[in-house]
């Protein structure tokens, strides 16, 4: 009896410990450059950002060669030439949503929230910080953000016959959908 | 027994902690980054001479303004200014993508006055976890030459049967190519050239005759010395008993060494070949010039790229 208690003890702990961790069923994590002869979009839906609902973390790791261009050519310009992909295969960034003790998770509600982290890219790490929307609906998480990027601040570097072409600042959205993380 | 529950109850809320603050990004199961296919092995759908393993990506259009000028370094080309006043040929061509494994295109050259129809199919891709070590194309290219008769004709027994099937070419390959590391890359061309007419000619030192087909063996490479320039290097080995050891008529293998420039949109290559002509099917069976008597030409390429 004694061991039917514990075990379940255990195993409800360790369920209820991972639901405190979101994790996104959909994601879209895009960028936008407004340059004077061109708009440059690209969007990825693998990466998949995690929120701990305890420490109020947020990260979100993404491939660099997912983010799919209207234009193929300019995809493969951006992970040959800018991103360099190859050897900085990935982005990442790790912050933490700021008064997240404020944040009720349990009950429906809209929150505007303030991320501070710092993403790496390109081999670099600045600190970043963005604002969003943080909503709770139901058994979900919505997240919403827009910030922006200095190109210069990753060494991204672009050409001056390319500035016509590449803004030096790009518009970063995420727009996520988070569910509690099932035991494995 | 209940020792060890509590050691089991303790290591789960340790290993559940961990996995909380520590380490969220490990619980993502992002696909392996291991297993994309391998890009830009080339930077153009061309290397100097030769055909590349790259396509033209999914509706955009490759247009290529490609030239040869005449012989660098033989006696006198001072007065052509080492070449630059002749042009041996000049070639426009369209590549359109299709998709993105499928190139159609269209070209004329000066030499032969040729026009073609061409297609590449890239079937198989690299991928950068070596699952798949290389990437794999077929090339088929058809000429017509459009040529006068009597220039067709010239010097052939009137008895022939003059017939339009005999302004026909064809050129095949399969290009097999492989990235190694983001520097290097090459790539192998077994080839088939066939013309359906060709003049009756015979090697006087080894009794073979001209063929209609010319089986060749074409390898090709770039290096990568900057993040936007390279050299580019292609070669063709022709298998032809005819052209071996022809002393009353001598040929030689097409050798090209470019150099080349991307600037994004454009890329521009300036090339050294021994060959004046410009397709495959004017420069595999006709190439006379060497480059040891100082027989080469300077050439340019560029290839701008639309999008739609």
């Amino acid at each position: 009896m004694k061991k039917i208690v514990l075990l379940s003890a255990v195993v409800l702990f360790s369920l209820a410990s991972k639901a405190q961790i979101f994790m996104a069923k959909s994601a879209e994590i895009s960028f936008f450059s407004e340059a004077r002869l061109e708009n440059i979009d690209a969007k990825s839906v693998t990466g998949k950002p995690i929120i701990s609902v305890k420490s109020g973390a947020f990260e979100v790791q993404v491939s660099m060669n997912s983010f799919k261009f209207k234009s193929g050519l300019m995809g493969e310009h951006f992970n040959e030439t800018y991103v360099e992909s190859h050897k900085y295969p990935h982005a990442i960034f790790k912050g933490k949503i700021k008064d997240n003790d404020k944040i009720d998770y349990t009950k429906d509600g809209t929150y505007d929230v303030l991320v501070e982290g710092n993403m790496t890219m390109h081999g670099e790490t600045k600190d970043v910080s963005a604002t969003g929307k943080l909503t709770i609906k139901g058994n979900q998480i919505l997240v919403d953000s827009k910030f922006k990027l200095k190109l210069a601040d990753y060494k991204i570097e672009v050409p001056t016959s390319k500035l016509a072409n590449i803004a030096e600042e790009v518009d970063v959205t995420i727009k996520a959908t988070l569910e509690p993380l099932k035991n494995k | 027994m209940l020792k060890k529950l509590v050691f089991a109850f303790v290591i789960g809320i340790t290993s559940s902690a961990i996995a909380q603050e520590e380490d969220l990004l490990a619980l993502v199961n992002e696909p392996e980054v291991g297993n994309v296919k391998v890009f830009a092995t080339f930077k153009t759908t061309k290397i100097v001479n030769a055909q590349s393993i790259e396509t033209v990506k999914k509706g955009d259009l490759d247009f290529r303004i490609t030239h040869r000028f005449d012989d660098i370094a033989v006696g006198g080309s001072g007065h052509t200014m080492w070449g630059f006043d002749n042009s041996m040929d000049i070639r426009y061509s369209f590549d359109y993508g299709v998709t993105d494994k499928i190139t159609l295109g269209l070209a004329r050259s000066k030499y032969n006055e040729l026009l073609e129809g061409y297609a590449k199919w890239r079937f198989l891709e690299q991928t950068t976890n070596n699952k798949v070590p290389v990437s794999i194309a077929a090339y088929t290219n058809m000429g017509f030459t459009p040529k006068d008769k009597a220039l067709i004709y010239s010097g052939v027994d009137k008895s022939v049967t003059q017939k339009t099937a005999h302004r026909f070419s064809y050129f095949s390959q399969l290009i097999i190519a492989r990235k190694f590391g983001n520097w290097f890359s090459a790539q192998i061309m077994p080839s088939y050239h066939h013309r359906n007419f060709v003049k009756y000619a015979i090697n006087a030192d080894n009794n073979a005759e001209e063929t209609n087909g010319i089986v060749s063996l074409g390898v090709g490479g770039r290096i990568r010395f900057t993040k936007r320039m390279a050299l580019i290097v292609d070669y063709f080995y022709n298998v032809s008993k005819y052209r071996q050891n022809n002393k009353a008529n001598p040929f030689y293998n097409p050798l090209a060494v470019g150099l080349e420039i991307e600037t994004g949109g454009h890329v521009f290559h300036l090339n050294f070949t021994n060959n004046g002509a410009i397709s495959e099917t004017n420069f595999i069976p006709n190439t006379t010039s060497n480059w040891l008597d100082g027989q080469f030409k300077f050439g340019f390429n560029i290839s701008r790229v639309f999008s739609f």
